[in-house]
């Protein structure tokens, strides 16, 4: 337009040229093109200024946009008193149970009852434990984990409730509080992450179904490719095979080495040595003598327990989404040295209180492989048995008047279970299980069991312990 | 006891403590691995703990990964809850502070960028949203361009001895990542506008943020998304 403008003017002049113009008019004219040129200026410069200051605004209003999108993000889990809250998981779970056997006749014949809820569940439907986990970083140098059971007897139980150390160096680790022992390998992992709808039985003759420690528990993990750790736990040693001693210092400890690693980018691999000693005081258990009246056996010494642990996990190129196996085991052997009083008074009333050596060398061992066929469903097969070995009772060795048949839960019996189980599990956090079992805990008598059980998971991702 | 002797012989390697390198890291993905390698060269030591062939989401915490994770001085993560199934078990398993959460030798990409797709409400009625926005922000190339500035600087600031070397290549890098940036946007010209489908929602940042309507056959098995853009 400037251009244009310009040219107007001079061809204007030029026709004009004959024409002789007065000096005046021509100034007049020339003035004139000169200020049309420096208003064109100006306009120019004017028009680009607002597009810099235009586009400037442009890529300020991308950044503040761009930062407005993560501040909401953001503003979302930020500010006010939730800010700090725990991560928050409730397991939901449920069992409808089919058994030959009536669950409440159920022992593991030829082992000292270990007094954890190892029996089938009921039977009919059943509600199973409602476990609530909260989690937390307490401050940079401790975290926190309490998991708390609701029984559907409507009690309250603590699973677990501990603080661990995140700020030790040299690669150890300090916990304290109550929580699962690391011995072995499921021990430490929760009950509705199992493989199966109960625990081995090793587990359950020799721990209870799994051992949870009230003490401290210091970890080291060497600083080497391949895993190596070692743990040792200090505690109350309460727990079977302990008892609540009334003593000062230690009840019970436990020492654990694990070692694991990859094969390639497919297998990877854990095994471990684990020992446990216990000292307990005064444990008792309930039996029935060959009369039927009741009876009260207790015990005092020391019970030492050994556990050989393996897994070994497989992934087509370490993808376990579509298809995966799973080959676990333990090998469990439990020697126990003491002292054992039979007291029949609250019964029979026919010995009264009797108590001699009591010695016992006992294992057992159950292996099991989990194989996720296709995205979704898995197949698994267990097989658990435990050895009688040697249980060397003086009271009936020495005659002292009861017989082994006023002993009947430590009568000489090698227990063993087949169990073969189907799950479907539509996401992460649902699950649905079907589980057959023939059961020969009992002496004399086979239970077959038919298991359906629901385990959803609500709240925060749990962990995907190895 | 000689088979003793050979027994510790043979099993002593796999008990060797690795080189020691100025700076260890711990990549949780192979992307970050090639940055941080790219970043890095010769003065770090690098450990991928996934590979392309697996799914971040469904890793374990294996014994392997706590024991790379214990000798590290730095981990680069994605963050957005990516690795959330395993990396928090990694780091309190690992006995090393230094990795732990909101220490500097814990780096999340994910923190550096403005994630996209932020859903508006987060439910897992929807399946396994991230809260905190898409996480696979490793397919915009300007992304990896502003996580490799904020990571050069995290590695000067855990490393500081090699300053010089670690911004050098941070501005080597970042050239050559210009040049390459510009170069596929002229390559991709062609196909802008097409419609695609895709297997998950990773490929949002590739594609750009701007994408059509969701299909859904099952609202839980990602594999039946599709994403048309």
């Amino acid at each position: 337009m400037f251009k244009r403008n310009l040219t107007a003017a001079a061809v204007a002049l030029t026709l004009a040229g004959p024409v002789l113009a007065q000096d005046a008019d021509l100034a007049k004219i020339r003035e004139e093109i000169r200020q049309m040129k420096e208003a064109d200026e100006q306009r120019m410069q004017a028009l680009e200024k607002r597009l810099k200051e235009a586009e400037a605004k442009a890529g300020k209003a991308e950044q503040s946009a761009a930062k407005a999108e993560t501040a909401a993000a953001g503003s979302a889990s930020r500010g006010g008193e939730n800010a700090f809250n725990p991560a928050v998981s409730l397991i939901l779970q449920g069992t409808y149970a089919n058994t030959s056997q009536d669950p409440n006749t159920f022992q593991i014949t030829g082992f000292v009852p270990s007094g954890g809820e190892v029996g089938p569940p009921k039977r009919g439907f059943g509600l199973s434990e409602t476990e609530l986990t909260l989690s937390a970083n307490i401050d940079p140098y401790f975290r926190g984990v309490a998991t708390v059971a609701l029984t559907p007897e409507n009690e309250t139980e603590v699973e677990e409730a501990y603080f661990q150390t995140l700020a030790l160096s040299r690669g150890f680790t300090l916990k304290g509080g109550r929580f699962l022992s690391g011995i072995g390998y499921q021990n430490e992992i929760h009950q509705h992450a199992w493989d199966f709808q109960d625990a081995p039985l090793p587990y359950k003759a020799f721990l209870g179904g799994a051992l949870k420690q009230d003490g401290v528990q210091l970890r080291w993990v060497a600083p080497t490719p391949v895993f190596f750790e070692l743990g040792a736990e200090f505690s109350s040693g309460d727990q079977y095979p302990g008892s609540d001693r009334n003593k000062n210092g230690v009840g019970g400890s436990s020492i654990f080495g694990h070692i694991g690693g990859d094969i390639g980018p497919s297998y990877a691999w854990r095994t471990g040595l684990s020992y446990l000693k216990f000292s307990p005081l005064d444990r008792s258990y309930e039996d029935v003598d060959s009369l039927g009246g009741a009876v009260t056996n207790t015990f005092t010494g020391t019970s030492k327990l050994w556990i050989v642990d393996g897994v070994l996990k497989w992934a087509p190129n370490g993808n376990a989404s579509h298809t995966n196996f799973k080959l676990q085991g333990e090998y469990f052997r439990l020697q126990q040295d003491g002292n054992l009083t039979y007291d029949d008074t609250a019964g029979s009333a026919v010995f009264g209180s009797i108590a001699d050596s009591f010695n016992t060398d006992q294992s057992g061992w159950y292996a099991q492989g989990v194989w996720q066929f296709m995205p979704s469903w898995r197949v698994a097969y267990r097989y658990d048995t435990l050895r009688y070995g040697t249980v060397s009772n003086g009271i009936v060795n020495n005659a002292l008047g009861p017989t082994a048949a006023d002993f009947p839960v430590l009568a000489n019996h090698n227990p063993t279970r087949n169990t073969l189980m189907f799950d479907w599990n539509p996401s992460e956090f649902s699950r649905l299980r079907l589980q057959f079992a023939s059961d020969n805990s009992r002496i004399g008598a086979t239970d077959n069991q038919v298991f359906l059980q629901y385990i959803y998971s609500l709240g925060a991702h749990g962990a995907h312990k190895f | 006891m000689n088979w003793l002797k050979y027994l510790l012989a043979a099993l002593l390697p796999a008990f060797a403590v690795p080189a020691v390198a100025a700076l260890n890291i711990f990549a949780c993905e192979p992307e970050w691995g090639a940055l941080a390698k790219e970043l890095g060269g010769d003065k770090t030591s690098i450990y991928v703990a996934t590979t392309a062939l697996q799914d971040p989401h469904r890793i374990e915490a294996r014994p392997s990964l706590i024991a790379r994770a214990r000798t590290a001085d730095l981990v680069v993560c994605t963050g957005a809850e990516l690795e959330i199934g395993w990396m928090p078990l990694v780091q309190t398993q690992s006995g090393n502070p230094k990795i732990q959460a909101g220490q500097p030798g814990y780096f999340e990409a994910a923190s550096q960028l403005a994630l996209i797709e932020i859903p508006q409400r987060v439910d897992r009625s929807m399946g396994d949203v991230h809260a905190a926005g898409n996480p696979h922000v490793h397919l915009d190339p300007s992304n990896i361009a502003k996580v490799a500035a904020a990571l050069a600087e995290r590695m000067v600031q855990l490393d500081p001895g090699e300053t010089v070397h670690y911004r050098a290549s941070a501005r080597a890098f970042l050239e050559r990542w210009q040049q390459a940036s510009a170069r596929w946007e002229k390559e991709g010209t062609p196909l802008k506008g097409m419609a695609i489908v895709v297997y998950h929602k990773n490929m949002s940042y590739l594609v750009g943020s701007a994408c059509g309507k969701w299909a859904r056959s099952s609202p839980s098995r990602d594999c039946r998304r599709r994403q048309r853009t």
